[in-house]
This record gives C-alpha cells, structure tokens and sequence, in this order.
C-alpha cells in the first residue's frame, strides 16, 4: 500500500513559475501541511516536548506575570508574558500604538527572578524598549471588544461563552506585531538557526504565538475565577480549542516577500515540489483516498466558519464554496483509483476551479500525503546571504536574456501610463513603517523604497540597450551603481526560479493584501478577513491542540475543523 | 555604547547609506559589510558612520576607481575612494584568482575586508591585506584568520596592498554576535537613515497606511452554513 504512493513511477514537472508567482494567485494560497505552524507542532509532539507552567500570577483586572515554558530534548523556551489593565480608548492594531492589553517575549531557557524583573521594564514598551540576545521575539496583544468581556462574565457566572459568537470572532486577543530575528536587540537568527527546532522558518515566532494563546485561555479563565470563585467555571475543552489568537496585519509584512528572494523561493519551491509528488504517485490507494474525502468535508466546514465583510473576500468565499462543493460532486463520480488519479483531479481543478479553489486543492492533496511531503519542511529556510554577491563577470547578454525571461511580463506593461506607476512605496517618518503613496498625488520618488522589480528591471534592461553582447557586467556596474539591485536580483532569480513576484508590485491595480495572504499562508493561518485593500485580520492555532494536551490528540490533525459541529 | 543586533546594524547602515545619497544597491551593501565586520568582532560602526560623514551627498560614481583595459582597477585622482565602491569594483571584476592589488588613497580600509574576504572564499584562496600598521590575512573561507594586527581604525590610508598568502590558522571562536555602536556614531548613522523617511502629513497618514474603517474587532456570527 505505502509503495504505491512512495514510488512514484512517472516525473511531473513543478508548475511554471509565470503560472503560480501572481499576485491574484498568491493572495488565493491556503494553509498546508508545509505551513509553519504544523510543522512546529509536528515537532513538539514527535519529540516529546514537555509543558510547563511555571509561574502564573494574575489578578481579576486581567493584571500580572506568567512564565510557559516548553522543555525540548535539548533545550528549553519559555514565554514571559505581562498582563496590563489598558483603557478602552487606548486600544489600538495600529503598529504605532504605545500600550497593549498584554504584551510577550520568548526567552532563552528558563528565567530567573532577575531576568523577569529586566524584561518587565522593557517588553511593556515594545519597539521603545531594548531586549538583549537571551530573547527570541518580542510581541504584544489586545482583547477582543466583542469576545474578551463575554467569555470572562460568562465564565463568571458560571455558563459557557455562547457558542455561536466564539464560532464567529474566533478569538479572545489578536497579536499585533510578533518580533523575532534580531528586532529591538533580540537574537539573531544566525545565533539560533543551526538549533533543529528553529531550522524551519518562523518556528521562534510560531511558538510564541502558540504560547500566548495558551496564556489568554488561562487568563480569561482565571479572571473569571477572581471575580466569582463561587460560580466560576472553565471553558469546555472543545468549544476551547476552537479559540484561535488573532492577528491584525498591515503593509509593514508585504515589502518582506521582496526584499527576502530565496526564501520566498524555498517556500513555493517546497510546495510546488509536495504537489508535483502527489500528482506523480503511480496509483493512489484507498486509504488516502478516503483521508482526503474527509478532509475536504471539513475545509468545507471550515470554509463555512470563515467570514469577511470585504467586498472582494466575499466574492472570494462565494468562488470558494462553489470550487469545494464542485470537488465534492466530482468525487462521487470520479475513480481517483486508476493510474496517476492524483494528477487527473488536479488536472481537473486547474479547468474547473477558480484560483482559491486550486489552491485549496493544492493544500488538500497533500493531506494524506505526509510521508512524502513533510520532509520537504526542512527545506524551506534559506541562506539570504549566498545570493548576495555579483557575478560580474556574466555578459550582458545573458543578464538580457535572465531579465526576458524573469521580467517577461514586465515588457508587456506600459511603463509610461500612469496606472503602471500609479504606486509609490515609502517609509513614514512617523513610525518608520512602509506605507504605499498614490503617485499622481504626491511625488514621493526621493523616498521610495526599492520595491517595484519589475519596473527596475525595465530600467536596467534601458540601461543595457546599446552594449556588446559579450561585455561583462561588471563594468556597467561602475558605470551605472544606480542599477546594482536590480542586477543582484535578476542573478538571484535566475537561480531560484520562484523567486520573484512576476506582477507589478507598484500598479493601479495592486492588492497589497495578495502579498500578506501568500506570507500568512505559509505561517499557518486562516480565515483571513481583510479589512481594506492593505490591512487584514486573520486567526493562528485555531483548532490546535493546547500546550498541556498536546501529546493527548491525534498529530497534526487540527488544521481543519472536526467534522461535526463542535462549537 | 548600544548593542545592537546585527540585523539592526545592517538595516541601520543601509538606510544612512541611502540617507547618505548612495543608490539602493550600494546602500545594501554597505549593511552586508557592516554585518560581516561586527559579526567578526571588528568594530566598525564609528569608522562607517565617520565615512558616510565625510563622503555625504557624493555620488557612488566619484567614490569608485576606474576600470582600464590594461591596468585593471586604477584610480588617479587625489580624492580618497571610498572602501565599499572600491570593494564592490574589485568583488566585481574579481574573475582570476590569486590577483594582488595596491591601490589609494582610500577612507576607512577596514570596510573593504569584507570584499577582500568574499574573493578569498570565492577563489579558495587565502589573502594577506596591509595599510598603515594594520595586517589582516584572510582565510581560503572568507572568514578572518586568529592572527591579525588590528591597529587602532584608520579614517584614511594612502594605498591598501593585498596578496594570496598560504598561511592560514584557524580563526577565533566568536562571541553571541553583537554590533557594539558609541551613542555618537549611532546619532548620526541615524540623522542619515531618518533622510529616508518621508515627512509626515494628513494626507499621508490618512490614505498611506490604509487603516481599515473604525468597525467592531468581528465579523457577526453567521446564520448560516
């Protein structure tokens, strides 16, 4: 049974990079096996990483320190966490906001009293304050007007949170900034990447997340047992584990799929890679096929759980939900049993789904896949630094024919017409936190930031329009320093084929929030829920399992709803 | 002092290389060199700070050496080059390896170390640089050897001369990467950075962000489905 799926008898080519690094398409991407949460939890779980609550003092206004640490074969970490009492009008997602209703950092090991009291005086003031190389991430979080205050009084007095408002907010906080990799004086990531358990990307920062959700699941509990410890009761443990952490995302994320091209590469490379392996399999087998049946039957329930107000998610949803009920209906007359099935319903979703649709394909087909596409989890760090320096000696005419076929799409645009240009990204002297100016409005060109590739590209491709073939680049480099990133960038993506968006980042048409989805894809979450064209609120760890029951439930089997209504 | 992390050190460099009038590819390059140094334990923020200082508002182009068919790298003037545009000339025509080098005048010599240090491991080739007092030999991979004579940093050296050397010994174990800043050199590399930033008006703060409307932290629970 196992040989059929593990021996694939035929080679399928990855998908076309010109096919999957859109923006529409990278802004429809969905969880997978391959998101960084699962694959910490995978971790934690098979390596037998014990939990602990060390130190938990809390008052009834939601007030105090808690200690959660996670002791790992080697290592331990723990998250140090602060509870404040914030005014209501004080509450804000904003990244330039100055107080939190609790704020986070992961520690190094386990704490002493001393380095409590240290990071006591700086984590309350995030991006004001400065942590040392003992911490791994910094991060803060705010409640939920709407659930926060519900589940506390009615824990209180004594019931549970009513089950359809959990099922709609899906959280109790939402984080709105995680730190990690070297910000506010933390840890580099070269001082801890070469640790397995933070190989993979994002692992410091998926744990921190993970943790804080365990923390204001206590916390609401425990509020509610200060105010009435008579009547106070605790959240059933199902309708519990479907209180996810929100998060609250704007631009600031987006310029990161940019200015991170390997990385980014690795990321798709690995999940083109885990399709192109199921589709491959010589025959699928029974059991998977009936895994994915049942899997499906829960991303449609997961699907019914997601709401947005967003105009454009909302047609999203609607394409959605047709897209899996369409699947659904296939099913029951297709035989995936016969050779290469895999790839006959793949083939089919790319002629008969919208783009959300495919995606989530791509996510469900891996699901019973693990043995073959797990490992490719260690695959999807990068060493941003190798791509750095400049072949100076290639040719101009091999850089013209890396940018034809890179930047392809980019000399069909009409760089001159103002919808081409019509985006200008900068920096704000506010809070130093990139922002995106309409061009025609104002000139913002002293202050742009390089993010528009392909506009740069055409540029450089100006610049190398009257040059021998056979001249090195090197010395168009001292000529023209101006086009030195755009030549680093067109090395690097001749190399690493996904590396680079193949749209403009810069046009009339963008949807900055097609960029934070593919990157929050990749992180784990879901129901992403945009708020405006730039800013989107979305939900981690809903459904996972918590801390303290970790080694207790199925692995890795909470990315999607249980079957039947729990909540 | 302020310790930064080296991923501040580099973010900070290349904005007030940016700040500093050099173009984007270069600006990024001056926080790659700036990590390579601190992260090697060399202290470099006060002499990179002292250099942006100095060369403000030049264009990359007047900092650079020149390229000859028969001479190579050259440089004539009397202004003094700046490290990284001679850094990035050399690591850019750097094709042959084992070639030595003497060039000059240049600011601040210990910035094109991580050049120097990026051809030696490109070539597998060991290096032995010198100006002034100052002798570093760089390993065949680009990591800095254990024993290097680090004279107090220069600001200007007339010429900086650089060879393939064969002696190599094992280089020092480094401390928790840390880039240690004086408060004076980070005030200024931060004037510089701070030119990036645009100004602040309404306007921009109203449409720039794009803030989503005031609206309830939730979307209602559905009837349905």
């Amino acid at each position: 049974m196992m040989e059929t799926a593990t021996t694939p008898e035929v080679t399928i080519a990855r998908r076309a990079p010109e096919t999957v690094m859109r923006l529409s398409r990278l802004g429809s991407f969905h969880q997978s096996r391959l998101s960084f949460m699962r694959v910490l939890l995978r971790r934690l779980r098979q390596e037998g990483w014990r939990y602990e609550r060390r130190h938990f003092d809390i008052d009834a206004r939601g007030v105090g320190v808690a200690v959660y640490t996670m002791h790992g074969p080697d290592r331990a970490y723990s998250l140090v966490a602060f509870g404040h009492d914030l005014p209501p009008e004080a509450r804000s997602d904003r990244v330039i906001a100055t107080a939190w209703d609790a704020t986070f950092t992961l520690f190094d090991g386990i704490p002493e009293a001393s380095d409590i009291a240290r990071l006591g005086a700086e984590i309350p003031l995030q991006e004001a304050g400065r942590v040392s190389a003992r911490e791994l991430s910094v991060s803060r979080a705010n409640r939920s007007v709407r659930l926060f205050d519900h589940v506390v009084t009615a824990l209180a007095a004594g019931h549970q949170p009513d089950a359809d408002l959990v099922a709609g907010v899906g959280y109790v906080m939402r984080t709105t900034a995680v730190y990690g990799s070297g910000k506010l004086g933390a840890a580099d990531r070269e001082t801890i990447a070469m640790r397995p358990e933070f190989t993979p990307p994002f692992q410091v920062e998926m744990l921190t997340v993970w943790l804080i959700r365990a923390f204001v699941l206590d916390l609401v509990e425990e509020m509610a047992r200060k105010r009435a410890p008579k009547t106070a009761t605790v959240i059933a443990p199902d309708l519990r584990r479907m209180i996810g952490i929100g998060n609250s995302t704007g631009l600031g994320m987006a310029p990161f799929l940019i200015s991170h091209p390997i990385l980014f590469n690795n990321w798709i490379m690995a999940r083109e890679e885990a399709l192109a392996r199921v589709r491959a399999i010589a025959l699928p087998d029974p059991a998977r096929i009936a895994r994915f049946s049942a899997i499906l039957a829960r991303a449609r329930r997961a699907v019914a759980l997601w709401q947005s107000d967003h105009p454009v998610q909302i047609a999203r949803l609607a394409d959605l939900t047709e897209d899996l009920g369409r699947l659904a209906a296939h099913l029951e007359g297709a035989d995936l049993a016969t050779p290469l099935g895999w790839d006959a319903l793949w083939r089919w979703g790319a002629a008969h789904l919208h783009e959300e649709g495919q995606e989530m394909l791509v996510s469900l087909l891996l699901e019973p896949h693990g043995d073959l596409v797990d490992g490719l989890a260690c695959c999807m760090a990068a060493d941003e630094d190798a791509g750095f320096t400049i072949d100076g000696a290639m040719s101009v005419g091999r850089l013209r024919a890396i940018l034809g076929d890179v930047y392809g799409w980019a000399r069909d645009l009409d760089w001159q017409a103002a919808e081409a240009q019509a985006r200008t990204w900068y920096v704000s002297a506010a809070k130093q936190e990139p922002r995106l100016g309409e061009t025609l409005h104002e000139d913002l060109s002293a202050y742009e930031q390089p993010l528009a590739p392909g506009r740069d590209a055409m540029r450089l491709e100006v610049a190398l329009r009257d040059l021998p073939e056979d001249a090195p680049i090197a010395g168009v480099l001292l000529a023209h320093p101006e086009h030195r990133h755009s030549v680093r960038r067109a090395q690097i993506a001749a190399r690493h084929s996904y590396a680079e968006i193949r749209d403009n980042t810069i046009g009339a048409n963008l949807m900055p929030i097609d960029m934070l989805r593919a990157k929050l894809s990749f992180f784990g979450a879901g129901y992403f829920d945009p708020r405006s064209d730039r800013w989107v609120r979305i939900n981690m760890f809903r459904g996972a399992p918590f801390p303290h029951e970790l080694h207790d439930l199925p692995e890795d089997d909470w990315a999607y709803p249980p079957r039947e209504a729990s909540a | 002092m302020i310790a930064l992390s080296l991923g501040e050190a580099e973010a900070l460099l290349r904005k007030a290389a940016r700040g500093a009038g050099r173009t984007w590819g270069m600006a990024e390059e001056f926080g790659r060199a700036l990590r390579w140094l601190e992260g090697s334990g060399l202290a470099a923020m006060a002499l990179a700070a002292d250099l942006l200082a100095q060369t403000d508002g030049m264009a990359d182009a007047a900092l650079a050496p020149a390229w000859e068919e028969k001479g190579g790298l050259v440089h004539h003037g009397a202004a003094p080059l700046c490290p990284i545009a001679l850094g990035t000339a050399l690591s850019d025509h750097a094709n042959a390896p084992g070639a030595m080098g003497r060039i000059g005048p240049v600011l601040a010599p210990l910035l094109l170390l991580p050049y120097l240090a990026d051809i030696a491991r490109r070539h597998r080739q060991g290096y032995a640089v010198t100006w002034g007092e100052s002798r570093f030999a760089l390993t065949a991979r680009g990591a800095l050897d254990a024993h290097n004579v680090p004279a107090p940093a220069q600001r200007l050296a007339d010429w900086v001369a650089w060879g393939p050397s064969d002696t190599e010994h094992a280089a020092a174990a480094l401390q928790p990467h840390r880039a240690h800043c004086p408060l004076s050199a980070y005030a200024s590399l931060n004037r510089l950075a701070e030119r990036t930033f645009a100004p602040e008006t309404e306007a921009r703060r109203l449409s720039g962000a794009g803030e989503a409307k005031p609206s309830p932290d939730a979307a209602r629970p559905k009837t349905e489905g």
